[in-house]
């Protein structure tokens, strides 16, 4: 058959290997080592990445002499060039919902549906269930790994320049990729392509399939990120500076009131003939911000991750019970 | 664990032991809550046309599929205890195996999963096919990946090996190769087999014990030696064009005519008319008598049925 011979010696020492790792765990790693390289080096080249872009951020401001001097008075050039360096490696971070998703989630259960390895290692001595939460929990280990140290780092930096770079705290670019949200939304979008997948049962479909239902949520969840919470009101007069409490805030919505607290749309008597007799007549003296203060940023990520985890926790649980019980 | 491995015990004597058991899909009954039983030690082939539920009771029997109706014991145990696994090995018809791994890393697979992992006896049967540890299971031929999938199956040294079809898709040398394997390892070990396969001639050559399914339901179960001679090949002349009627009190099985004469395959019930011409058919005629003719009355033999010893007698 084989036209490879070999000596009986090279075949005792091929054969016998040294077991460090035991059981599904080591199935779990040899099976799915290329994603385990993958999430390796993408943690550790992108963490060595944000370090490197961080320093050399912080280096060139306090050449510029900031803190000290403010941020306008700064070299505009340089400002923007740093906040385009940061806007880089935030929109690579962004791409982790989405490649887990297809990549690390649909083919998870799917691929072994469709080659048929699901049904040869549940018929080894292990129950099905079991290999089901290792694989799971292999995925997952891979989101936490590999999203908890980019997503700790990335907050790390953006904490030290924030007020440098154009993104606000509510921009997806800092509020998606730092933690908790970023684990969160990768669970998410790891968990839907599981889910997917276990319905799908074909990887190549399943990827597809994910793909679009992830960009689909993903766009969701951006219109859905001012709604996480209600916004306050704030209202100062029309011709007067912003009222401390605006410091970092982000605007959601602006209008023009009444000091009755009466609100009229912003764009009310603007392009009025007479804009201040307008004015005058309807009895606005008011600008009126609806915002989110700065100190509202943990109360809605937390509540965005709540939500998102919440969700994977469902997918998790009809991709087992879908997989427990189906014939393979 | 309650001491039912023990031989000659009660539990132990019936490898397979089926009570009602029905398996239904969404497009129909693929096993229609049958009964049936498979003494230990036996090598069982399992014959039936395509559809007739062959692969939904090796299924069930691995655990991959879950039954809708009644049960279905391995040793005593019912099939859904987790202590059960250890005990029987499947092969698919496409012996799935992960592409990308080496033959050893297949082996350390089974030697990681399995916890009475017999190292040895699978490293043989991988040498004996002169595969290299360090070939890729993507880059060998289907008969060398069904030498791994058995090496497998018999490093875990199963006391009942479940194969559907495991021949099906190999070329004669390989098949002749592989099916030697599979009865020197099973005759070394006493291993029960329940063996579906299209091959009637394979059959007649590796199975000691018969399970004819059609439509879902059994339609013969037991000994070979039993089943076989039961029956009866008739060859005689018509009675103006149609069978005579001294053969109607048998059970006719199947039956042919070219011109006055016919040919029947018959169960016999009484001695047979000496003016007709009789014969001993071979099990592979019996087969194709009984998957010709699915509405034929079941035979099951008495050690095929599970509780009640003399329903069918034989």
């Amino acid at each position: 058959m084989s036209t490879v011979t070999r000596t009986p010696v090279q075949q005792e020492t091929s054969f016998a290997g040294r077991r460090r790792l035991r059981g599904l765990a080591w199935l779990m790693v040899r099976q799915h080592r290329a994603a385990l390289i993958a999430c390796t080096a993408a943690t550790v080249i992108g963490a060595a990445w944000i370090i490197h872009e961080r320093g050399t951020m912080l280096d060139s401001l306090h050449a510029a002499g900031w803190p000290a001097k403010p941020v306008d008075t700064l070299d505009p050039d340089m400002v923007q060039r740093l906040d385009g360096s940061f806007s880089d490696v935030a929109r690579y971070i962004g791409y982790l919902p989405l490649l887990f998703g297809v990549f690390i989630g649909a083919p998870l259960i799917s691929a072994d549906q469709e080659h048929g390895t699901a049904r040869l290692v549940s018929t080894q001595s292990v129950p099905r269930l079991r290999w089901l939460l290792w694989k799971l929990g292999f995925a997952l280990g891979l989101v936490l790994m590999t999203t908890g140290v980019l997503g700790a780092l990335f907050g790390w930096w953006w904490r030290a320049v924030r007020p440098v770079v154009s993104s606000t705290w509510l921009d997806g670019t800092v509020f998606d990729n730092s933690l908790p949200v970023l684990t969160a939304l990768v669970l998410f979008t790891t968990t839907l392509g599981i889910v997917v997948g276990a319905l799908v049962r074909r990887a190549v479909a399943a990827m597809t399939v994910t793909f679009f239902v992830t960009a689909a949520a993903l766009l969701g969840a951006d219109y859905f990120r001012n709604r996480l919470a209600t916004p306050r009101r704030v209202a100062f007069p029309l011709d007067g500076a912003h009222p401390a409490v605006l410091t970092d805030a982000v605007q959601v919505d602006q209008w023009v009131g009444t000091a009755s607290g009466k609100v009229y749309g912003w764009g009310t008597c603007v392009n009025d003939a007479a804009p201040e007799a307008c004015r005058a007549k309807l009895g606005i003296v008011n600008s009126v911000w609806d915002y989110f203060g700065y100190d509202q940023m943990a109360t809605l990520q937390w509540t965005a991750a709540g939500l998102l985890v919440g969700a994977g926790v469902v997918f998790v649980a009809v991709a087992v019970l879908r997989t427990r019980r189906t014939a393979l | 664990m309650s001491g039912t491995a023990t031989s000659g015990g009660d539990d132990g004597r019936w490898a397979l032991e089926a009570r009602g058991l029905g398996k239904k899909y969404r497009r129909g009954w693929a096993l229609r809550e049958e009964s049936f039983r498979v003494p230990a030690g036996r090598v069982c082939g399992l014959v039936g046309p395509n559809g007739a539920g062959k692969s939904t009771l090796l299924g069930i029997a691995a655990r991959l599929v879950e039954p809708t109706r009644g049960e279905l014991r391995i040793f005593g145990r019912p099939v859904g205890d987790p202590t059960v696994m250890p005990r029987f090995a499947y092969l698919g018809q496409d012996k799935p195996l992960f592409k990308r791994f080496t033959v050893a890393e297949c082996l350390r697979m089974g030697q990681e999963l399995n916890p009475g992992w017999d190292q040895a006896v699978a490293e043989r049967i991988v040498r004996e096919g002169n595969l290299a540890p360090s070939a890729r299971i993507g880059s060998l031929s289907g008969g060398q990946r069904t030498r791994v999938a058995f090496a497998l199956a018999f490093g875990k040294r199963p006391e009942l090996l479940l194969l559907d079809e495991p021949m099906s898709d190999l070329d004669p040398l390989a098949r002749d190769e592989i099916g030697s394997l599979l009865m020197s390892e099973v005759a070394e070990r006493g291993t029960t087999v329940l063996m579906s396969s299209h091959m009637l001639s394979e059959v007649e050559h590796m199975c000691d014990y018969l399970l004819v399914m059609a439509g879902g339901r059994v339609r013969m179960a037991g000994d070979t030696d039993e089943l076989v001679p039961l029956h009866t090949v008739v060859t005689g002349v018509t009675t103006d064009g149609r069978l005579p009627d001294a053969l109607a009190s048998h059970t006719v099985i199947d039956v042919r005519t070219a011109g006055r004469q016919f040919t029947a395959l018959v169960r016999h019930e009484a001695p047979l008319d000496p003016a007709w011409q009789l014969a001993e058919p071979s099990l592979e005629e019996v087969l194709l008598g009984y998957l010709r003719h699915p509405e034929a009355p079941a035979l099951l033999s008495p050690t095929a049925v599970p509780g009640h010893r003399e329903e069918h007698a034989a």
